[in-house]
């Protein structure tokens, strides 16, 4: 049984402090709900754990199974054992599912161990079939195309096929229909085992109805200030988070500002005479 | 000069100066004052893939290609390395209904010096599929025509530049609708290894008149050196109001979001930019359907990219 531990865990981006002393265990076979409003941590939370260059470790550490993951590499948590689930999969023109999955499968093999591809092959149709997606996933190219629900099925296809010790899964309910939702509910509760602890990042108590958590967590201003039992879900989703203003002294939280970034543009302008 | 081995067993034809060999019978070729000419009137022989080889040299520089009305072929053209190659155009015209896939490929050596024109003239219902591989070739001009002459003509043309150390390339690429009805997509993947530098200037017109005409322009570049350069025009001239037409542009280093996401499954940053930089390769490499051709092509852009921060 795995066990991940994090403790009094402080992080910054960009020089400003953006979770203050967050303590959390999450042994195998249990189901962790993370909630809370827009922009106080829950995501930034799954990112410093798998180790996004962009967060700085202030203080504090995580460990998986004892091993401090403070210094380790992205790549190294994920062959440790961890997964993260996104919340925006990102786009990678050209590299087909199938090549990125084996690659993956096969990064996470022993050293000197060749995927069987025969074998492989097979676990990811059983797999795509299970999740109910296409025929012809293997072959589009990573995340490019999908709808927002088959980008969080293939999510949910790779974590199968990867079998994690923990893992992190970030508001895997956003974008999906109902019949999406419970796809992938069934997809993960059939997973659930001893061997697998998962955190559940997520608005809405619909996502906890199909995936049940053993404990609830929320998150305000880059704490846990609250956790308790399933109960809480049902108060959230009665109540918004007003009732914990009052509970904690907190008269306002402001979502964090976010200052917009030009992307660029492929425009080009060239002086020259109007005409018409 | 021998046929390398890599192309022995295919069918293929040896255009050498003054001289075409081949096995197997080829009907349609001819030697003209400035190279060659082929007039492919019969579907039969060229429904499977035949590979056309030029050496590379510099008496003998123009290949120009007809099909006749309805006309299917499949074709390869080499260009094999030669360190003093010089400059080469490729005509290509086709008559109505005639459908000609294409695969362009320049595996020039380093050393050598490439100027390129290609032009097509796409008669009613054609249809031209050309896939292009720019893998040799330290100073690379290449300029491109493509004539959407009648309606309903159609042309895809894919596009893989790998340029190397101090390599220089421009590439200038026209597609014209002049006729209404007609389609192009262009899709241009480039890579600048090292210090190379790729300029490319691409534009589509659609003329007045030319209505439900469709024009596309894909184009993804990245910079896999801290000198190197890519720059991109894309540019779309519309002169008519009922028609579709696009373009997109992303040229970088690689994505720092596209890395952090392979290596949350456990690819090393190595392993995660070999398999970003493979999704540059593969729509060319997967239109190579003779496995020993391929397996050249791979090499010869493994030793082109030797050294690349991968």
């Amino acid at each position: 049984m795995s066990i991940l531990e994090i403790k009094d865990l402080v992080v910054s981006v960009e020089g400003k402090v953006i979770l203050e002393g967050i303590n959390l265990t999450v042994k195998g076979g249990e189901t962790h709900a993370i909630m809370g409003p827009n922009g106080t941590g829950k995501s930034t939370l799954a990112q410093v754990i798998m180790g996004h260059p962009k967060y700085v470790i202030e203080n504090g550490e995580i460990r998986l199974d004892g091993v401090l993951l403070n210094e380790k590499t992205v790549d190294e948590r994920s062959r440790l054992g961890l997964f993260l689930g996104m919340q925006n999969p990102v786009e990678v023109p050209g590299v087909t599912n199938f090549d990125f999955v084996r690659a993956a499968v096969q990064a996470h093999l022993p050293q000197g161990q060749h995927l069987r591809l025969g074998k492989f092959i097979l676990s990811l149709e059983d797999a795509a079939k299970e999740l109910k997606m296409g025929s012809g996933l293997a072959h589009r190219h990573l995340n490019e195309g999908f709808s927002g629900g088959e980008k969080k099925r293939n999510e949910i296809l790779q974590m199968k096929l990867l079998r994690p010790k923990i893992a992190l899964l970030d508001e895997i309910d956003s974008g999906l229909d109902v019949d999406a939702l419970r796809i992938v509910g069934e997809n993960v509760t059939a997973m659930k085992s001893p061997e697998l602890g998962m955190i559940l990042i997520t608005h809405y108590q619909r996502l906890l109805d199909t995936i049940v958590p053993d404990v609830v967590h929320i998150i305000l201003q880059g704490r846990i200030v609250k956790t308790g039992g399933r109960e809480l879900i049902a108060k959230i989703d009665a109540e918004g988070y007003d009732w914990l203003k009052a509970e904690l002294g907190i008269e306002t939280w402001e979502e964090p500002e976010k200052t917009p970034v030009s992307l660029g543009t492929c425009a080009t302008k060239k002086p020259g005479p109007l005409r018409g | 000069m021998n046929l390398p081995r890599y192309l022995e067993g295919d069918r293929v034809v040896l255009l050498r100066p003054s001289f075409i060999e081949y096995e197997g019978d080829f009907p349609g070729f001819r030697l003209t004052d400035r190279g060659f000419s082929l007039s492919i009137a019969n579907s039969q022989k060229w429904a499977e893939p035949v590979t056309l080889v030029l050496p590379g040299f510099r008496e003998a520089n123009h290949l120009r290609i007809r099909l006749a009305s309805g006309i299917r072929a499949i074709l390869n053209v080499i260009h094999l390395s030669t360190p003093d190659q010089g400059a080469f155009a490729l005509s290509l015209e086709l008559s109505e209904g005639a459908s000609l896939t294409l695969t362009d490929l320049y595996l020039g050596t380093d050393a050598s010096v490439q100027i390129v024109d290609r032009f097509a003239a796409m008669d009613r219902g054609s249809s031209l599929e050309i896939a292009t591989g720019l893998i040799g070739g330290s100073r690379l001009t290449m300029k491109d025509e493509w004539d959407l002459v009648a309606e309903e003509s159609r042309i895809s043309a894919d596009l893989l530049a790998i340029a190397g150390t101090k390599e220089q390339w421009k590439i200038t690429q026209t597609t014209r609708h002049l006729a209404p009805e007609t389609t192009s997509s262009t899709t241009n993947l480039l890579i600048s290894a090292h210090d190379a530098v790729v300029n490319l200037a691409v534009s589509g017109h659609i003329g007045k008149g030319n209505h439900h005409s469709d024009c596309q322009q894909t184009n993804r570049g990245v910079i896999l050196g801290e000198k190197g350069v890519i720059s991109v025009e894309p540019q779309l001239l519309i002169d008519e109001y009922d028609v579709k037409a696009g373009h997109g542009c992303a040229i970088g280093q690689i994505n720092p979001e596209e890395l952090y996401y392979l290596q949350t499954r456990g690819l090393t940053e190595s392993e995660a930019k070999r398999l970003i930089v493979a999704g540059y390769l593969s729509p060319l490499l997967n239109k190579i359907t003779q496995p020993a051709l391929a397996r050249q092509v791979n090499r010869r852009i493994n030793r082109k990219m030797k050294g690349a921060d991968l």
